[in-house]
């Protein structure tokens, strides 16, 4: 049976039953999103930024990448 | 339901333990005030922070300061905001940057972008910094926007008098009256009295239809300011906003709930009176087993639980943030946060308040605190679609089984 089909003929318990769980999961995603947009994305477009730069720029005059690691030379 | 509480309750104080742990010993200083000297001045060279209040003091006399230090009683709707400013010798400003603030980010957004922030530059320290004359105001942010500027412009004119020498006339109080919370408390004595005293009256269903319209114009669309979780997160958490709207709704939600339930579920909130509203569409109704049904019910507590172990765990409110009307009135939310307010909207079509008793951290709270009460048989027309004699905790007060 087709997929929209087997939808179609679900009864009311099994309708409600996935529509509760995938607001359960919207919700799950909106919390993660929140830690992750937080957390690591900032570090992750850090990273992009620095490496399209040192592909564009530095590596063509034979430099390194900057690792951005200065902040664990702080006391 | 005591099991629930007490669980909750575990916790949310072991994540608080955990949290201030995180805070203490993990976490380094949060602020490095010197990393936002050369943005905000990049000609000063600035020397050690010193004086009372501590400033930044640079060789041509340019002066930077954290506001904290100068003004910490200012307060947004979540606590401080923290702005590391700039000041010329002629007391007018260079610079400045937000540092730290826990306002929720769906209302701010706007006010954090450094073309907002700009307007701010050049102005003198003894400028008025009215909002939507001097300052733009950001609709929906009202509360954050005004801390921001009378944080800037109170902690300006001192440190331009102690560190510079100006001299300002003094401030005359509130540059702005503040009636929203009037107009917040009005809507709620009406609407609490109407459910508490007027339970007889025949009409007795269209005066809660009134009050959950202007529920959704005044609070909803007007203020913007529906009571959330968040505001109990910033409570506990020791970030109570000074605005006096903040401080109206959450003490009135919290006594109501103690001498009423789910009063305020049933008769004010917005996101509430739009579901309900969608519900009343003549569409087919999905027939829930009732064992289904109260199973299912408990889902709401655990999502609480979950938020109340990521924000009191992080300090951080806007992990918590999952409120659908949060998104839908500040008119800000990413997709996924939009898809859950489509989402939860939609499925009214066939499942009466569907937010309301499975998903809501507000319903889960205000059931967490509500006391047992009789009285409420519920009928076939219940917009909880509460059978009969339900839990109190599920039951928002509409009067319909008890008038």
């Amino acid at each position: 049976m087709h997929p929209v089909q087997q939808v179609l003929v679900m009864n009311d318990h099994a309708k409600f039953r996935t529509t509760i769980i995938a607001a359960t999961i919207l919700i799950i995603a909106v919390l993660a999103y929140s830690v992750v947009q937080d957390l690591v994305l900032p570090d992750v477009e850090g990273y992009v930024q620095r490496r399209s730069y040192y592909e564009r720029t530095l590596s063509q005059k034979g430099l390194s990448e900057h690792k951005a690691m200065y902040w664990k030379e702080k006391p | 339901m005591l099991k629930l509480r007490l669980s909750i309750s575990i916790i949310a104080i072991f994540s608080l333990i955990a949290g201030y742990g995180i805070q203490r010993y993990l976490r380094g200083p949060q602020i490095d005030e010197r990393s936002y000297l050369k943005d905000l001045a990049p000609e000063a060279r600035f020397l050690e922070k010193q004086g009372n209040p501590p400033v930044y003091r640079a060789h041509d006399n340019t002066i930077a300061f954290n506001t904290f230090d100068v003004l910490p009683q200012v307060r947004g709707y979540a606590g401080p905001i923290k702005v590391m400013v700039a000041l010329d010798r002629d007391a007018r400003i260079l610079g400045l940057r937000i540092v730290e603030h826990h306002e929720t980010k769906n209302y701010v957004h706007y006010m954090e972008l450094p073309a907002y922030l700009s307007q701010f530059i050049g102005k003198y320290a003894g400028d008025a910094f009215e909002l939507d004359k001097d300052i733009d105001s950001i609709t929906r942010a009202t509360v954050s926007v005004k801390a921001l500027a009378d944080t800037v412009k109170g902690s300006s004119r001192i440190v331009a008098a102690n560190a510079l020498g100006k001299t300002f006339p003094a401030l005359s109080g509130t540059t702005q009256k503040e009636y929203a919370w009037m107009g917040y408390s009005v809507l709620f004595v009406f609407a609490l009295s109407c459910s508490l005293f007027l339970k007889r009256l025949p009409h007795h269903q269209r005066l809660r239809d009134a009050s959950l319209a202007a529920g959704i114009l005044v609070i909803g669309i007007y203020l913007s300011s529906p009571f959330s979780i968040l505001h109990v997160f910033n409570l506990v958490l020791l970030r109570p906003s000074s605005s006096i709207l903040w401080l109206v709704i959450v003490a009135s939600t919290l006594i109501s709930v103690l001498i009423a339930g789910r009063f305020y579920c049933g008769w004010l909130c917005p996101f509430g009176a739009i579901a309900e509203f969608i519900g009343r569409i003549p569409a087919r109704k999905w027939e829930i087993p009732s064992s289904t049904d109260n199973r299912w019910r408990n889902l709401k507590y655990v999502i609480l639980a979950l938020a109340v172990m990521l924000v009191f765990a992080s300090h951080k409110v806007e992990y918590g943030n999952y409120e659908a009307y949060v998104t839908l009135f500040s008119f800000h939310g990413n997709a996924l946060a939009w898809s859950l307010v489509a989402f939860s909207l939609l499925a009214n079509l066939r499942i009466k308040r569907f937010w309301c008793r499975y998903l809501c951290p507000v319903a889960a709270l205000t059931g967490l605190l509500s006391r047992e009460a009789k009285g409420y048989p519920s009928r076939s027309d219940c917009p909880m679609q509460n059978k009969p004699h339900p839990l109190i905790s599920e039951c928002i007060r509409c009067n319909r089984c008890s008038s």
